[in-house]
């Protein structure tokens, strides 16, 4: 079986440079330029309220989004082979750490390696929320890095929070194509531009039974 | 994504035009000289200029920004923020990339520059030129990094790429003015017509204002 895994590891890491080779790219200097002046043109729209831009942007983003990850992960092909053939090889939540990481190699290339540190997986009896959980160290952030805007400006919103949506949503569209029954919510939980030394997002995975945990989750109380 | 142009702000009408461009293009410029990032350690030692990342990831914010703007202002306002966000973004771009602002080159060289970061293919086509300075050209762009492979939102009368054309605009004459040597001097970029599918092509009209 771990034969087999290290055979789909080797094919999922051939395809994820050729997706990123072949797929149109934005530099990231420019994408973010534009993420901020999306969030600064929503403030400009609400007298300025930066918390209040944040969640309609969010609101308006989510459903695009999440077509738009959807079409990823089950329209793509490369090198013949589907991308959720490959899904399909890491259903065990402790495997599936590895699609996390494939998948953000993908969207970000070789950069991805320079942003985000390998995806740690926390089983539910080691996790202080009671929930498997996914971990994810960001050791850069190229979207909080250019901003001028005070994180208190944000009120419970983090900076990154398009980031942690496409991580939460690409998690739960994979989890729900494997037949897990679960409810997947993100946050950024330490953040540069809130004076943290490093990022990091947290995906909390709790079953649709024990939904009723996410009250002793004190993250989910401080941040949206 | 409409094709047809109805509405935009008539430069011919206003004479403070070139004096309202200036403005913006210096008080940008003193942006770009105060910044300073809030998160510092959030930027690599190698920092992110060769950079890059996946189109398709980064196309669900702006059809749904765009939506929202065009459904709660009226036209000439919606076409007056959309142009302040394309001005807005390459202030930004200019703060985290300030090396770009002392590369020497051209009208023709800065055209393209745009086109590496976007990813869009750019062509110039009837250039005028006076003395060696140009007057005016079209810029005939695919792969418009709004129009095409994104999630354009229907709004009627409305150009989609607005933030484009004034990122073009923008991003001249800043480099012009931080340069102090560039000819021409100021530049105003509109759109003729904008893409209506992926193989198709939006057209920038450019002119020379200073």
């Amino acid at each position: 079986m771990v034969k087999f895994l290290s055979l789909w590891r080797g094919l999922g890491n051939m395809g994820k440079r050729v997706f990123f080779r072949r797929e149109p790219k934005v530099s990231l200097y420019l994408t973010t330029s534009m993420y901020h002046t999306m969030i600064d043109i929503l403030a400009d729209s609400f007298g300025g309220n930066y918390e209040e831009a944040m969640e309609v942007m969010i609101n308006l983003t989510r459903p695009l989004s999440e077509e738009m990850i959807s079409s990823i992960l089950f329209g793509t092909s490369v090198l013949g082979m589907q991308l959720k053939t490959l899904l399909s090889k890491f259903k065990d939540l402790k495997d599936f750490t590895y699609f996390v990481d494939l998948s953000l190699y993908s969207f970000f290339g070789p950069w991805a390696e320079k942003i985000f540190g390998k995806t740690k997986y926390i089983p539910a009896a080691d996790s202080e929320e009671q929930v498997d959980t996914y971990m994810l160290r960001l050791k850069s952030c190229p979207f909080c890095y250019p901003t001028m805007v005070p994180p208190e400006k944000f009120g419970s919103h983090r900076f990154g929070k398009t980031v942690a949506l496409t991580v939460e949503q690409m998690i739960q569209l994979s989890q729900d194509f494997l037949q897990h029954d679960f409810q997947v919510i993100a946050r950024e939980v330490r953040c540069f531009h809130q004076g943290d030394p490093y990022g990091e997002i947290r995906v909390w995975l709790y079953p649709r039974d024990k939904q009723n945990l996410m009250q002793l989750n004190d993250y989910l109380k401080k941040i949206k | 994504m409409s094709k047809e142009k109805v509405s935009d702000i008539d430069q011919a009408q206003d004479p403070n035009f070139v004096k309202k461009i200036t403005d913006q293009v210096l008080k940008d410029i003193d942006y770009i000289k105060n910044y300073k990032s809030i998160a510092p350690k959030a930027k690599p030692v190698k920092d992110y200029r060769e950079a890059k990342i996946v189109k398709a990831v980064t196309s669900s914010i702006y059809p749904q920004t765009f939506g929202f703007i065009a459904k709660n202002f009226k036209k000439e306002e919606t076409i007056e923020k959309l142009r302040w966000m394309g001005q807005r973004s390459v202030a930004i771009f200019y703060s985290i990339h300030p090396q770009r602002l002392q590369k020497k080159g051209g009208f023709v060289d800065i055209v393209r520059e745009i086109g590496i970061h976007s990813g869009e293919r750019v062509k110039l086509e009837k250039q005028i030129t006076k003395k060696g300075v140009l007057q005016s050209c079209i810029i005939r762009k695919y792969k418009c990094i709004f129009c095409t492979e994104g999630y354009p939102v229907e709004t009627p009368n409305l150009f989609y790429c607005y933030p484009s054309a004034s990122f073009y605009q923008h991003y001249y004459n800043i480099r012009s003015l931080m340069l102090g040597n560039l000819k021409p001097r100021l530049i105003f970029v509109d759109i003729i017509k904008t893409a209506e599918n992926d193989d198709d092509y939006c057209l920038y009209h450019v002119e020379r204002i200073e």
